[in-house]
């Protein structure tokens, strides 16, 4: 498992790079408040939001809680139907079952729909290790493939980069100038796509949902590629999240609007696929059919007190809602998932274990604007809180660290000592401003307050007399 | 006179220590707008900041003085921040489970701009009027669900005019441990918004939330933006409040 991709301790070096480019700031601030926005829009035309977000809820919660039973009707509807399901345990099972099929079946060029868990099992650079073309047909992530990027956004891969610096990625790849007006930007870019739609021997997609009573994927898109990656080439091959399954087709109905309503405001996106098999016989359409169901710490997650986390559907709200996100962008969480979903879930796919990703619940000032946005009604903020905790608890918090808010405890959980510790903390205004917190709270602030020396207790026997 | 009847002042750590001002401007409002002040003796802190920061056994240790100094109090337990009541309303049941003595605290937990905002009448506006902004802190607005009572409040002063500042409902970026943990993104956010209300054209901040004036009054007068702070407690004693 590594899904971050960040360095040990690189957070705050890129963190301050991020701070640095104040246009990255201003682009993520502008999509901030469009999205509060249109979200106040939707709710205008969807007064009972309220009621919709907690139905939501409750079938995302059933069918996490019914995940292994789902996948299971899942499978057995799709293999009816001539398709296949791979279970795979890890990313590496993930991208050996890919490589695999590919073998088999001589593919050459892929054509990539988008996908985060290709994202997360690392999936491009093992196909190249491997000889094949990999090529990202969604716009964005085509962007961020030909500039060596990983995806900044859930939803909206390159959103990071100014319309100046798509075009500057696309001059180099054209080998010539190219002018950044978004119609001619999105002409190039359809003409160097449409070859490699005719050409790829794999398609592969991510999917929105797994529907498990009819063995149906569902994909969402905008710009047609995936439906295009899903029919053209020989073989499709899909990348789903177990957690990603839904029981029925009347779910997956009301998610998609959910799901679609959340991102961009809008009832349906343009591209809604359902996609349930490879083609019958004397249709046009794959051969092959393959769902890889991958787990990739997802049940260790389903099997924990976290589990509501698997409840997210990948809308990218809470990323592009957050004050903190908006301020530093995906890249500087250095990992796969960024902002409050990828600050609480990528510490727990990864057990807590040692690195960057435990170290990320902490960035956020737990405003709690990402729980009020979230379409499925997931209480990030609460996670957040709980997930520092288990870092913690894991190791995170150094013997120093530990000691000192057990000091603090002993110390104000007595009335005397608290008492105490104000006297003491009115007396140390040079030491606490040239050490520690007191010396981090100053970057950036001229002023930090030290406790008076006369606090309120002090000062309610004068004002008792007054009664 | 109390013909509002008793309530019991929870300052929190923050107004006690560093801002008792604050504290002492509660007890004033209170009183004058009908009710008896207790102040009950023993409390510390919320615990807030270990809850927060991923130590919860830190956090009840210390929470649960502050809930035995309640337990024994009378009436509503006036918190002077939104901040503090919401950890208390959301973080002390998790924290309390099975213990008999936190339920009859917690329904007694009233922020103090939610206590008074009921009382406010319209008042007609004087002459020539100040002009301040309000923050409303994320755990009032998210937490209590309560974007407006600070703003009804304010409103109901003659002598000062409420402006409107952009992004209102964005943080302040103060967050407790974050603003030391991650003091740069803190204070960007910090700037944002001392320049929206700067831009609004008010010269005073208000809010019901120390912390979040504390961070905001160091980030402007870091940046230079010419910006006093003020606790609600604060602005209604000088402005003369009463129901």
């Amino acid at each position: 498992v590594s899904i971050v991709y960040g360095g040990d301790d690189a957070l705050e070096d890129r963190i301050d790079k991020a701070l640095a480019d104040t246009r990255l700031a201003t682009t993520l601030g502008a999509s901030r408040r469009h999205l509060l926005g249109f979200r106040a829009a939707v709710e205008e035309r969807h007064p009972d939001w309220a009621e919709r977000v907690d139905r939501a809820r409750a079938i995302r919660t059933d069918a996490v809680a019914r995940a292994p039973e789902l996948i299971a009707r899942f499978e057995t509807a799709v293999t009816s139907r001539g398709g296949s399901v791979i279970h795979a345990a890890t990313a590496d099972d993930a991208v050996g079952a890919v490589l695999e099929i590919a073998r088999r079946r001589g593919v050459k060029v892929i054509a990539k729909g988008k996908s985060m868990v290709a994202e997360e099992i690392e999936l491009n650079p093992a196909l190249e290790a491997a000889g094949l073309t990999p090529v990202e047909t969604d716009l964005g992530e085509w962007i961020a493939q030909l500039a060596g990027e990983r995806p900044s956004h859930i939803l909206a891969p390159v959103i990071h980069r100014s319309r100046g610096q798509i075009a500057e990625v696309l001059a180099t790849h054209r080998g010539g100038p190219m002018s950044d007006d978004p119609q001619g930007l999105v002409t190039y870019s359809r003409e160097q796509l449409r070859s490699v739609f005719l050409e790829a021997g794999m398609g592969i997609t991510g999917a929105n949902f797994m529907v498990a009573e009819s063995g149906t994927v569902v994909v969402l898109e905008n710009e047609g590629n995936g439906r295009l990656v899903s029919s053209l080439p020989r073989v499709h091959v899909v990348l789903a999240g177990l957690e990603r399954v839904l029981e029925t087709t009347a779910d997956a109905a009301f998610m998609v609007e959910q799901l679609t309503l959340a991102a961009v405001g809008r009832e349906l996106p343009s591209y809604v696929s359902w996609i349930s098999g490879p083609a019958a016989e004397g249709d046009d359409g794959p051969e092959e059919f393959v769902v890889i169901v991958l787990d990739n710490g997802r049940s260790r997650v389903r099997e924990s007190d976290e589990r509501e986390i698997l409840n997210c559907i990948r809308c990218g709200s809470c990323l592009t809602v957050c004050p903190v996100y908006s301020k530093v962008g995906g890249h500087a969480y250095g990992s796969v998932y960024g902002g409050p979903i990828g600050a609480v879930l990528t510490p727990l796919l990864r057990d807590m274990q040692p690195g960057e990703g435990r170290k990320l619940p902490f960035l956020s000032s737990l405003c709690g604007a990402c729980s009020d946005a979230c379409p499925v009604g997931i209480p990030l903020h609460d996670m957040l809180v709980r997930d520092r905790t288990l870092a913690n608890r894991a190791g995170l918090a150094g013997r120093g660290e530990r000691a000192a808010w057990a000091a603090w405890s002993r110390a104000w959980s007595s009335p005397r000592l608290y008492r105490a510790s104000a006297r003491a903390g009115a007396r140390s205004g040079p030491f606490a401003r040239a050490f520690g917190p007191g010396a981090s709270w100053l970057e950036g602030r001229a002023t930090l307050p030290l406790p008076s020396t006369k606090p309120f207790h002090r000062r309610w026997a004068d004002l008792e007399k007054g009664q | 006179v109390s013909e509002r009847g008793t309530v019991s002042l929870m300052p929190t750590c923050l107004v006690d220590l560093v801002r008792p001002e604050a504290g002492v401007a509660a007890v004033r409002v209170l009183r004058r707008a009908g009710f008896r002040v207790t102040f009950p003796g023993g409390q510390t802190c919320c615990g807030q900041p270990a809850w927060n920061s991923g130590f919860p056994d830190e956090a009840r240790r210390v929470a649960s003085t502050t809930l035995e100094a309640l337990a024994g109090s009378e009436g509503p337990i006036v918190v002077l921040s939104g901040s503090c009541a919401a950890t208390m309303l959301h973080a002390w049941p998790e924290l309390f489970e099975g213990d008999t003595r936190a339920a009859g605290v917690l329904e007694r937990v009233v922020e103090f701009g939610a206590l008074l905002a009921p009382l406010a009448s319209a008042a007609p506006a004087l002459g020539a009027r100040r002009q301040v902004a309000f923050h409303c802190s994320c755990h009032q607005r998210r937490g209590l669900r309560d974007a407006t009572s600070g703003a009804t409040l304010v409103n109901s002063l003659p002598g000062v005019e409420l402006v409107e500042q952009a992004d209102a409902e964005a943080c302040c970026g103060f967050g407790g441990t974050f603003a030391i943990k991650f003091a740069d993104v803190s204070t960007s956010m910090g700037r944002d918004k001392v320049n929206a209300v700067h831009a609004a054209g008010a010269s005073e901040l208000v809010s019901g939330d120390v912390g979040c004036l504390m961070h905001l009054g160091g980030v402007a007068a870091e940046t230079a933006v010419p910006l006093t702070t003020t606790t609600l407690p604060e602005l209604l004693e000088r402005e003369g409040w009463a129901p």
